[in-house]
């Protein structure tokens, strides 16, 4: 019977009965060779440089490089080559060590196999069909290797040198040095310039609307750039010549001239115009009039009482005072150094409320209608902290009503925090396109039942800046006033009547309207023989411009005789 | 505060009334027959309201 061969190994199986005598050779060379190599047989195999695969075979009973466990393949290569090995069922270890750095594909042959990179070491196994990769050596293997289609989960590179890779994101990449990791122009849509070149001395990134032009500044009229490295220096060269300046922009050269006029100069203290000085509303534009508290044609700088609960009682000139709760003080006072006068109230036990306030007509508010206007008022309380102010506009012309039935419609209110040390306030008001009828500025405070309330400097002017206190001549600002109220001691001429002595008075200033009229005290009639004590006196007809007044005396009527009425204390009234 | 109002007539034509005398304040006065008068207009409003009563004038003296 003759011997056969086992599948995988070729192992010599004798048949039964065979090789009497022989058969220790054969079984010598079973295990001793063929057995040996595929258990721990070691070899190496030349790998052909050609397109044509490495064959390893196993041949039967006979020693095989196939047959070795582990085989060592080398050889020159100029390209990936491959190794074909028997379809049977065996365990190789293969190792490529060929130069040239080539992988080289162990493969049953058609079929895959395993590709075992340039000095790779491998255990693989074949299963009659393919090559199957049971273990890679590592990379950090030493000796150059290439990897291909493998991927590398959180490995550590160190020092790699990348190459050019297909793609990457470096999210978490950090360290990239800028002068050397990055190429081409940061865009202004990542934050920069969008700009290579080089600034010169003194060139500023300047935006053109889509933009950066990197230029130097261009001087004007009257001015020098200097350009440095790192700086710009910018200087005036107005001189004596021509100065500068726009719409929105005066300037004056060093000779004072503006718009190089020698017309209009500024010396640094004092505005000079050669010509006339035409003005919008910087002057008269204060609305309240005797906002200084200077004239007091009633009082005389003596005080008032004001009564709690009556009508409004006109104080200092054009202002009018009232109370509630109980009597009050006011009183025309000495103010501060320019501030010659302000009008002050006393405060009482009980007293709840005080009221201070100016009536305008409308021939001097009316155009501030549907405008700004600025109130300002200097204003000190030794016992109360909050002064409230509301503005006013009479519901018809010029008529405001009284206290106890007022005709105006409230426009705007407000407070103001004071101390005991006088201080300047102001606020601004929308005044309504409907307060073309005259205007009323109120002041207020709560229970001033002791210390004072202090008040002056009140100005209400147009637009929303608060300028200081417009001074008036103070015969212009008495004039003003008496246009509202005349206070007389003038003597007057007449004649005795049965029962009066009819005089005549032309006031000083046409008043608002024909005015209310009072005798206050005093006064002496003379007709030429004897003089009698004024015992009254009755307006008779008046106008804006004068007024027939009856004075009376207590007997003496001569009639027909002419009469001076001197010393006579009168008061006219025109007030809103 | 209006108080004791009065018409006056003229003392010597007897024409009237050309003013109304009154306590303003506690001061005698005498109001213009004006409606721009604010006393005047105060006054009115008073009378309307029933609140004030303006006595007829004295006769003036012959």
């Amino acid at each position: 019977m003759a011997s056969t061969y086992s599948a995988n190994l070729g192992i010599e199986l004798i048949g039964t009965g065979d090789q009497s005598g022989t058969w220790g050779a054969t079984t010598n060379t079973n295990m001793g060779t063929l057995i040996e190599q595929a258990v721990s047989g070691y070899s190496t195999q030349v790998v052909t440089d050609s397109g044509v695969a490495t064959a390893l075979l196993i041949s039967n009973g006979a020693s095989s490089t196939g047959r070795n466990y582990v085989i060592e393949l080398t050889g020159a290569l100029t390209a990936a080559r491959t190794v074909t090995v028997p379809a049977v069922n065996k365990p190789y270890t293969f190792f490529n060590n060929t130069t040239g750095g080539f992988a080289v594909t162990v493969k049953v042959s058609g079929q895959t196999g395993v590709i075992i990179a340039n000095g790779k070491k491998a255990i693989v196994y074949t299963n009659t069909t393919d090559v199957i990769e049971v273990a890679n050596a590592p990379v950090t293997e030493a000796g150059t290797q290439t990897l291909t289609n493998k991927t590398l989960t959180s490995p550590t590179l160190t020092t790699p040198a990348l190459g050019t890779p297909a793609s990457g994101v470096l999210t978490n990449a950090t360290g990239l040095p800028l002068t050397t990791g990055v190429t081409g122009t940061l865009p202004i849509a990542n934050g920069g310039t969008g700009l290579t070149t080089t600034p010169a001395n003194g060139a500023l990134d300047i935006g053109n609307g889509t933009g950066f032009t990197r230029a130097t500044l261009t001087a004007g009229s009257n001015i020098t750039i200097t350009n440095t490295a790192g700086g710009i220096s910018i200087a005036s060269t107005g001189g004596s010549g021509s100065p500068g300046g726009s719409t929105t922009q005066v300037q004056y050269n060093n000779a004072g001239a503006f718009a190089g006029s020698s017309n209009l100069t500024f010396d640094g203290t004092n505005l000079t115009s050669g010509g006339t000085v035409v003005m919008g509303s910087s002057f008269n534009r204060n609305r309240i009039i005797n906002g200084n508290m200077a004239s007091d044609q009633r009082n005389a700088g003596a005080a008032q009482t004001i009564t709690a609960a009556a009508a409004l009682a006109y104080t200092v000139d054009r202002f009018y005072a009232y109370c509630t709760g109980a009597n009050v003080t006011g009183q025309q006072i000495a103010g501060a150094t320019a501030n010659q006068y302000r009008y002050r109230f006393t405060g009482a036990a009980s007293v709840t409320a005080i009221g201070f306030a100016q009536r305008i007509e409308a021939i001097n508010s009316a155009d501030l209608a549907n405008t700004t206007a600025t109130l300002s008022v200097d204003l000190a309380n030794s016992l109360l902290t909050t002064v409230t102010w509301t503005a006013y506009y009479a519901n018809t012309t010029d008529t405001f009503g009284s206290l106890a039935s007022p005709t105006v419609t409230s426009i705007a209110t407000g407070t103001f925090t004071v101390t005991s040390t006088v201080t300047r306030y102001n606020a601004q008001i929308s005044i309504p396109s409907a307060a073309t009828t005259g205007l009323q500025i109120l002041f207020t405070v709560g229970a001033q039942t002791s210390g004072t309330w202090t008040i002056g400097n009140v100005q209400l002017e147009p637009g929303s800046v608060a300028t200081p206190y417009e001074r008036q001549i103070y015969s212009d600002q008495l004039a003003q006033c008496q246009k509202y109220f005349l206070a007389s001691k003038a003597a007057v001429s007449g004649v005795v009547s049965a029962a009066a002595i009819p005089s005549a008075y032309q006031f000083p200033v046409t008043m608002r309207v024909s005015p209310t009229f009072a005798w206050i005290s005093g006064g002496t009639m003379a007709d030429g023989f004897a003089g009698y004590a004024i015992t009254g006196g009755t307006l008779n007809s008046g106008s804006t411009t004068g007024a027939r007044v009856d004075f009376t005396i207590a007997s003496g009527y001569t009639t027909g005789r002419g009469a001076i009425v001197f010393d006579a204390i009168v008061q006219f009234n025109s007030e809103l | 505060m209006y108080a004791n109002a009065q018409y006056y007539n003229d003392p010597i034509t007897g024409y009237g009334p050309v003013a109304i005398r009154c306590n303003i304040n506690g001061i005698p006065s005498s109001v213009p027959l004006d409606p721009d008068n604010t006393d005047y207009a105060n006054i009115m409003q008073l009378v309307d309201e029933g609140k004030l009563t303006i006595a007829p004038a004295e006769d003036p003296a012959p």
